[in-house]
């Protein structure tokens, strides 16, 4: 399960090429898991048969003198082939009659932990003394991770000068990921670091992970991309003849890496063409709204689908009441913005309706196109709080699967939702929705008591508090445990907001 | 950019390293011991000698590979009689190697000589010490001989502790060679079976995660090595080899008396300590060994000390083959005349102790300083933490220099590696990519605690919920003492029970005796055997003999354990199968949380066996 960027916030996404059929991720308390029976994973088509027309024959680059010996450090995700990278330059010298070293420090990584490995190329076996790069010494730093990239180990080896910095800037979380919802990727600092080491003009960042999957159908392509990347810009001092050896003698899918190699000189030698190419089979997800007024408008006609305009007339109503009394409501983190974002989050509550239309909308169907080939049918995995049943344990609503035909029962429901909130709707009466209405009236009451603090000193912990909607995730028992969560931070803020002093706990003299 | 530097392309194939007739190949650490024994079987049938080899020991980083590069050179290993078999654990398979050097004591041995390899991790030193100690006082054979491969993880990347075993052979009377490099692993090796058979002790060889690690275009030519047998040093007259019947005292004698300072003899007619860098009048001394010795060169070179400057500052670097027992006369040829010696070696004193000893009837005036953990004053200078590194030696060096020479190509190195510290001692928002179960793994769900419960980890992938937040998995032991720790703590705590990790990888190596230790002591402690059918931490390779789940569930109840849970992703599979079993009950994973409520309560020993293949595994078999 891996991040993924939305307009309204940060939702889940699995991971097709890393996941081993375990399944048991169906069991997660959220009604967005479908099971696609029969189906295949839709390899993208490339860059289709057509596309060598598309690049000028590639110049051979000049290789790198080997006067002295020419280190590389390559760093990467461990599992991810990256020392098979340096393998396969060692064994390219190898078959050169040069001179070659590797040095892999992996550790327990090939369990996505950090990798770094080190490669040495010289005219002759014996100038090579120490297996390990010496500090400042590395001639290529080849970075197919940002996040390993940015640690001493790497950075240890770059001297500005000398060291040329090749690195796929693509955010690819880590394990904290899984846990930490909010878990933050500070690629701008992370950046920052390997240009400050090795000088900008010597540092070169590309997005390999999202160019190799669109021209190449799965990530696993991106390290030997960087690679063939490099190699194009004369940074690294084999043959492209040895490394085809050498990549077929490893025998592992060597038509798959010789066209990713291939990707990478292309890139070099004509990146605008290629991202192009990118950016025609995937466009980039556009960057979330900023300013209050395009949010407003976004989510009012969100709300209108939803349920109708007079419900989302009630949203604005409500957000530009805020807009009124803030003064730095043009600011992209006002309060005003919170609002705009957390208002509609808790008013557009996901109720049996709300799946419902999101899953018969047709946009649902056309992303598992986009996703998936074949003949396949889909399975639901869902606990409806009203006949599903519960784990005699935890008391938890446990989780089924429904066939093909909800489909068009969520057809069918969708067209109802003009009940919401009707003495006929059936799905109003439960405990979570009656809790998730209250949620709405308790926010709005809240927002009447932040809006004279606006203009006061108390403004960042307004913020806070008109954004704790956004941590009120999950559903169901999941909901419950996250909104005690936040009640207890709230009454903290509130606190502060109306500056009563913290009261000393006074100690109670035990008998 | 430089001159056209592509060369010819030269016919390669991945078997270069195994077949006869290649000079060169491109090797690693590892593949560099499967190549050993077929090197030396080579050497012996040029001597007229049919030998066989016996090869056993356990993986684990650095050498977590060896058995499966064993396997892929099945076919030329069995054309050198090498016979692979791994053991059950370290102290097992040393004991058959043991048993190897005693095939030609007895009628009907088929050849002239075994000769023995033995591997483990470090831990699989500490745990075998008894059968080494044993082994190396009985002796070797005549023709056979015994190179024990010890695995040491200097920089404790992958392991529960940093790791450095020449203590304990030094404890055993087992001479240690310390290769600087994957040549010197197959030079060194060679050296070490005829050390092995001259003196009848085994011979370590130090094989260190930079060496196994890594890989080089090797040369595999088997007359790279001529072996000179010491003439001058008087042997016993019944011989240093083992023999039976034999006495304990007389064993000691041989070994004390003979077999250690044979071995010091052959190193030194063979030049396995020698001078590499002289001068005319030399003052400043380098003694150094295996990596440390690769440092040093490429610090020397970083700041531009070639042979000139070493003649104007009097340099003379020692490198040593053999750090333990250190030959004495050619050290004494090395510190002659020198003013101060810089020791320069990885982690706790071995070299530098030996080195003051030797020294210490010098003559004052004669005896050279010697500086190595500590400088005169007793300031910290190479630290004997971790490891060492080219740019630390350089530092120790030009601080030790730089009273009486200057040179541009030597500040600037140092300023290049001061400014590179603190340039990377700024602080920066960075994030850590710290390993974690693969998606799929049996573990994300098996070593789940409920609530109020915490678990104890153990050697394995499992051993990665110990830094989980979500785990509440605590403190580990070593390989097989799994649960072992409870026993110690249960009496003198109110907590009433724990849950113990153990993998299936661990119980057949050794886990099983814990949990008859844990049933004998009566503790409240219930043991999740996370059953993949494989050991994943290594690299995925198969349980070495057969553990079916019947099998494992078998062994625990006969162990007396009462109360028996198999939980499984398809629990269909093993309706009906354990009848028989006491306490027996099955369960779908999804049960997992109220089958722990239930067996935290139980009194004793109890057992869950989480079945579920690794991912990984799964991954590789589709």
């Amino acid at each position: 399960m891996i991040p993924k960027e939305t307009e309204l916030g940060r939702k889940r996404q699995i991971d097709q090429s890393s996941c081993n059929k375990d399944y048991s991720c169906a069991n997660g308390f959220c009604p967005s898991f479908v099971s696609v029976i029969g189906g295949k994973l839709r390899k993208p088509d490339g860059a289709g048969a057509d596309v060598d027309t598309l690049f000028d024959p590639l110049p051979e680059p000049v290789l790198p003198s080997l006067d002295k010996p020419w280190n590389t450090v390559v760093t990467g995700v461990g599992g991810t082939g990256v020392l098979t990278i340096t393998a396969l330059v060692a064994m390219a010298a190898h078959i050169e009659g040069k001179g070659c070293a590797t040095m892999n420090q992996t550790g327990l990584a090939q369990k996505f932990g950090a990798v770094v490995s080190h490669v040495r190329v010289s005219a002759s076996q014996d100038e090579i003394k120490a297996v390990r790069i010496p500090a400042g010494e590395a001639d290529l730093l080849l970075g197919c991770d940002l996040v390993v990239t940015s640690t001493y180990e790497a950075l240890g080896k770059v001297a500005q000068g000398r060291t040329h910095a090749v690195v796929n800037d693509a955010e690819v979380p880590t394990s904290a990921f899984i846990l930490d919802p909010d878990a933050r990727f500070p690629t701008a600092a992370m950046k920052a670091k390997v240009s400050d080491e090795a000088g900008d003009a010597a540092t070169f960042f590309i997005d390999s992970t999202r160019i190799a999957t669109q021209l190449l159908g799965d990530s696993i392509g991106s390290n030997l991309f960087l690679l063939g990347y490099a190699w194009q810009q004369g940074l690294v001092p084999v043959s492209a003849v040895a490394l085809e050896e050498a990549i077929e003698l490893n025998g592992v899918a060597v038509g798959f890496n010789k066209e990713a190699f291939l990707w990478g000189r292309r890139c070099a030698h004509q990146p605008e063409r290629v991202l192009e190419l990118v950016e025609k089979l995937a466009p980039e997800v556009p960057a979330r709204l900023q300013g209050v007024e395009e949010i407003v408008d976004d989510r009012v006609a969100r709300l209108t689908d939803y349920q109708d305009a007079a419900y989302a007339h009630q949203y604005r109503q409500r957000v530009e009441r805020v807009l009124a009394a803030d003064p730095r409501a043009g600011e992209a983190d006002s309060v005003s913005v919170a609002v705009a974002r957390n208002l509609y989050k808790l008013m557009a509550i996901k109720d049996e309706y709300e799946v419902a239309r999101l899953y018969s909308d047709g946009e649902f169907l056309r992303k598992l196109e986009r996703q998936f080939e074949g003949d396949y049918e889909l399975r639901f995995n869902l606990a409806p709080p009203l006949f599903s049943k519960r784990d005699p344990n935890t008391g938890h609503l446990v989780k089924q699967e429904f066939g093909p035909w909800m489909l068009r029962a969520f057809g069918l429901l969708a067209r109802l939702r003009f009940l919401r909130g009707s003495v006929l709707d059936v799905f109003g009466r439960t405990e979570e929705r009656r809790q998730e209405r209250a949620d709405i009236g308790d926010y709005l009451a809240l927002l009447e008591e932040l809006l004279p603090a606006l203009s006061g000193d108390k403004y960042a912990v307004a913020l806070e508090l008109a954004r704790l909607p956004g941590r009120l995730r999950g559903f169901g028992h999941v909901k419950d445990r996250n909104r005690e969560l936040l009640a207890l931070r709230r009454t903290e803020l509130l606190r502060q907001l109306h500056g009563d002093p913290a009261t000393p706990v006074t100690i109670v003299n035990a008998a | 950019m430089g001159t056209d530097n592509s060369k010819a392309i030269h016919k390669v194939s991945l078997d270069d390293k195994y077949a006869l007739d290649t000079a060169r190949a491109y090797m690693t650490g590892i593949e560099a011991l499967v190549r050993l024994p077929m090197l030396q079987h080579q050497r012996d049938q040029r001597a007229g000698l049919n030998t066989a080899a016996f090869i056993s020991g356990y993986r684990g980083s650095p050498l977590g590979g060896v058995d499966q590069a064993l396997w892929k050179a099945r076919p030329w290993l069995a054309k050198h009689n090498v016979h692979f078999q791994p053991g059950l654990n370290e102290d097992l398979a040393a004991t058959a190697v043991w048993g190897s050097q005693q095939t030609n004591l007895f009628a009907g041995a088929r050849y002239d000589g075994v000769f023995g390899m033995w591997y483990g991790k470090g831990p699989g030193v500490d745990r075998s010490m008894d059968v080494i100690k044993h082994a190396n006082a009985f002796g070797t054979s005549r023709f056979g001989g015994v190179l024990a491969v010890a695995g040491d993880d200097h920089a404790c990347k992958s392991s529960t502790l940093p790791h450095q075993s020449e203590h304990m052979f030094i404890g055993a009377s087992v001479p240690v060679l310390s290769p600087a490099n994957v040549q010197e692993v197959l030079d060194l090796g060679i050296f070490g079976w005829e050390l092995s058979r001259y003196s009848g002790c085994w011979v370590a060889l130090k094989a260190i995660t930079e060496n196994m690690d890594s890989a080089i275009s090797a040369d595999i030519d088997p007359n790279r090595i001529s072996i000179v047998i010491p003439e001058e040093f008087q042997l016993p007259a019944d011989g240093v080899h083992g023999r039976w019947p034999d006495k304990p005292l007389e064993q000691e004698l041989r070994l004390n008396k003979y077999k250690i300072y044979a071995a010091r003899e052959f190193a030194r007619v063979n030049n396995l300590n020698r001078i590499v860098v002289d001068c005319p009048n030399p003052r400043l001394g380098i003694i150094t060994t295996g990596k440390a010795y690769l440092d040093v060169m490429q610090a020397l070179e970083d700041m531009g000390i070639d042979d000139a400057v070493a003649a104007e500052i009097g340099l003379r670097v020692y490198k040593v083959g053999m750090p333990w027992p250190l030959e004495p006369r050619t050290t004494h040829d090395f510190a002659e005349g020198l003013e101060e010696i810089l020791v320069v070696e990885e982690k706790r004193s071995i070299i530098e102790d030996q080195l003051t000893g030797q020294l210490y009837n010098y003559p004052v005036a004669a005896r050279p300083r010697v500086i190595g953990e500590f400088d005169e004053e007793g300031r910290d200078l190479l630290p004997n933490l971790a490891e060492l590194t080219p740019a630390m030696v350089a530092l120790a060096r030009a601080s030790r220099v730089r009273r009486f020479y200057q040179s541009e190509t030597m500040d600037r190195r140092i300023r290049c590696i001061e400014q590179k510290e603190v340039s990377l001692a700024q602080p920066r928002e960075t994030i850590e990519r710290v390993p974690h179960f693969c998606s799929g793994c049996p573990h994300n769900t098996s070593t789940r605690v409920p609530e109020g419960s915490h678990a104890f980890g153990g050697i394995g992938c499992h051993y990665m919920a110990t830094w989980m937040p979500d785990r509440e998995t605590h403190t580990f032991t070593q390989m097989g003492g799994e649960g072992a720790t409870w026993i110690g703590q249960a009496p003198f705590t109110d907590t009433r029970h724990i849950f113990q990790n153990l993998g299936d990888g661990t119980y057949f190596h050794s886990g099983l005796l814990a949990i008859r230790a844990a049933v004998a002591s009566g503790v409240n402690i219930t043991y999740k055997i996370l059953y993949n059918d494989a050991v994943a931490m290594t690299g995925g390779q198969p349980i070495d003999g057969t553990l079916t789940v019947a099998d494992l569930i078998n062994q625990v109840s006969a162990e007396r354990v009462n109360r028996i849970a198999l939980v499984s992703d398809h629990p269909e599979a093993w309706r009906g199968q354990f009848h028989g079993v006491a306490g027996f009950s099955l369960h779908h994973r999804d049960e997992m949380d109220a089958l722990q409520r239930e067996l935290r309560e139980y009194q004793g020993t109890s057992v869950m066996v989480y079945v579920q293949t690794c991912a990984a595994e799964k991954l590789r078999r589709r």
